[in-house]
C-alpha cells in the first residue's frame, strides 16, 4: 500500500454525479500577524493505493498536532470498496492557533503507510521599528 | 410498459439526450455529456440505485426499433455512474448487467466502474485548547 498523495485545504468536496473531487484553497501555509488565530476550516485530503484490487476495510488512526501539542486524535475507517483506491476527507473546523511552529496532520494506518502533511505556522508581525540612535 | 421510458409526466428522452447520444463520438463523450443531463439529473432524483438497475435491465430486453429507443438506456446507465461505490450489492448487479445491446454499454460501465472509490469524509471536533 502506499499515499498517492496526501494535502490540507480549507474545503473539498465530492462530485453527486462523477464522485470526483475537488479541492478549494490549498493551505501550504498559515500566515499570522498576531496570536492566537482560529483557523476556521481545514480539510486534509490523503489518497490510498492498494497493491491488491480487492475490498479491503482498515482502522487508520488521525492525530492532528501544534508543534508537540495534540490538537485532535481520532480513528479513521479506510475503505477500499470497489477497486485500488481509497479516499479520506477530514474536516476540521475553528482550530485555535496559540504558538508558530508547524501545524501537522498525519492519518496512520498501522503498520501499514503513513499520510502525513506539514504546514508551517508564519509569523508576518510587523518588524520591531528600531530607536533612533541616541546622540551623546 | 411503454417504450417511451418516463419519470411522471417527464420523459427521459429528452431533446438534449437525444442529442447527445446521436452526435456522440466517442463513449467517454457521451458520458461527460449525459451525466450533466436533465434526464439523468431527473433519474436521480426520482429513483433508487436498485430502480435505476431494474429500469435498465428492463429497457435493454426490448429490441429497440430506432436510435432514439437506446437514449432512456444510456440515461439510465450514466445514473449508475452515481452509485455508492460501498453498496457492494448494487455494484454485483451493475456488473452482472448484459449491456451487449448498447455500443458503448460495457465501456461506459468500465469508466463509472473505475471512477467508484470509495470515500470516507467526517467531521472532526478539536480540542478547545491544545493539550501535550
Amino acid at each position: 500500500m502506499r499515499v498517492q498523495f496526501a494535502l490540507c485545504a480549507q474545503t473539498a468536496s465530492v462530485d453527486r454525479s462523477s464522485n470526483r473531487i475537488s479541492v478549494f484553497n490549498v493551505i501550504d501555509h498559515v500566515p499570522t500577524t498576531t496570536l492566537p488565530i482560529i483557523l476556521p476550516s481545514v480539510t486534509f485530503v490523503s489518497i490510498f493505493e492498494n497493491d491488491r484490487n480487492e475490498a479491503a476495510n482498515f482502522k487508520g488512526v488521525f492525530e492532528g498536532r501544534i508543534n508537540d501539542k495534540t490538537i485532535v486524535r481520532g480513528e479513521v475507517p479506510v475503505s477500499f470498496v470497489n477497486g485500488r483506491l481509497a479516499r479520506v476527507l477530514l474536516t476540521l473546523n475553528s482550530i485555535p492557533i496559540n504558538e508558530h511552529g508547524t501545524l501537522s496532520f498525519r492519518l496512520e494506518i498501522p503498520g501499514m503507510v503513513t499520510a502525513a502533511v506539514q504546514v508551517p505556522i508564519v509569523n508576518l508581525g510587523t518588524p520591531q521599528v528600531a530607536s533612533p540612535p541616541v546622540i551623546a | 410498459m411503454s417504450l417511451i421510458a418516463s419519470i411522471g409526466p417527464f420523459s427521459l428522452a429528452t431533446d438534449s439526450a437525444k442529442e447527445a447520444v446521436l452526435v456522440a463520438n466517442t463513449p467517454t463523450f457521451l458520458l461527460e455529456r449525459l451525466r450533466k443531463d436533465v434526464a439523468v439529473q431527473t433519474v436521480l432524483d426520482n429513483m433508487t440505485g436498485a430502480e435505476i438497475v431494474a429500469a435498465l435491465r428492463d429497457a435493454l430486453a426490448r429490441a429497440p426499433r430506432g436510435p432514439a429507443e437506446l437514449v432512456p438506456a444510456y440515461v439510465y446507465l450514466v445514473a449508475l455512474s452515481s452509485a455508492d461505490p460501498q453498496d457492494r450489492e448494487l455494484w454485483k448487479q451493475i456488473s452482472s448487467l448484459d449491456l451487449s445491446g448498447l455500443e458503448w454499454g460495457n465501456t461506459i460501465r468500465a469508466l463509472i466502474s473505475a471512477e467508484a472509490v470509495s470515500t470516507t469524509a467526517l467531521e472532526f471536533p478539536v480540542c478547545d485548547k491544545p493539550r501535550t
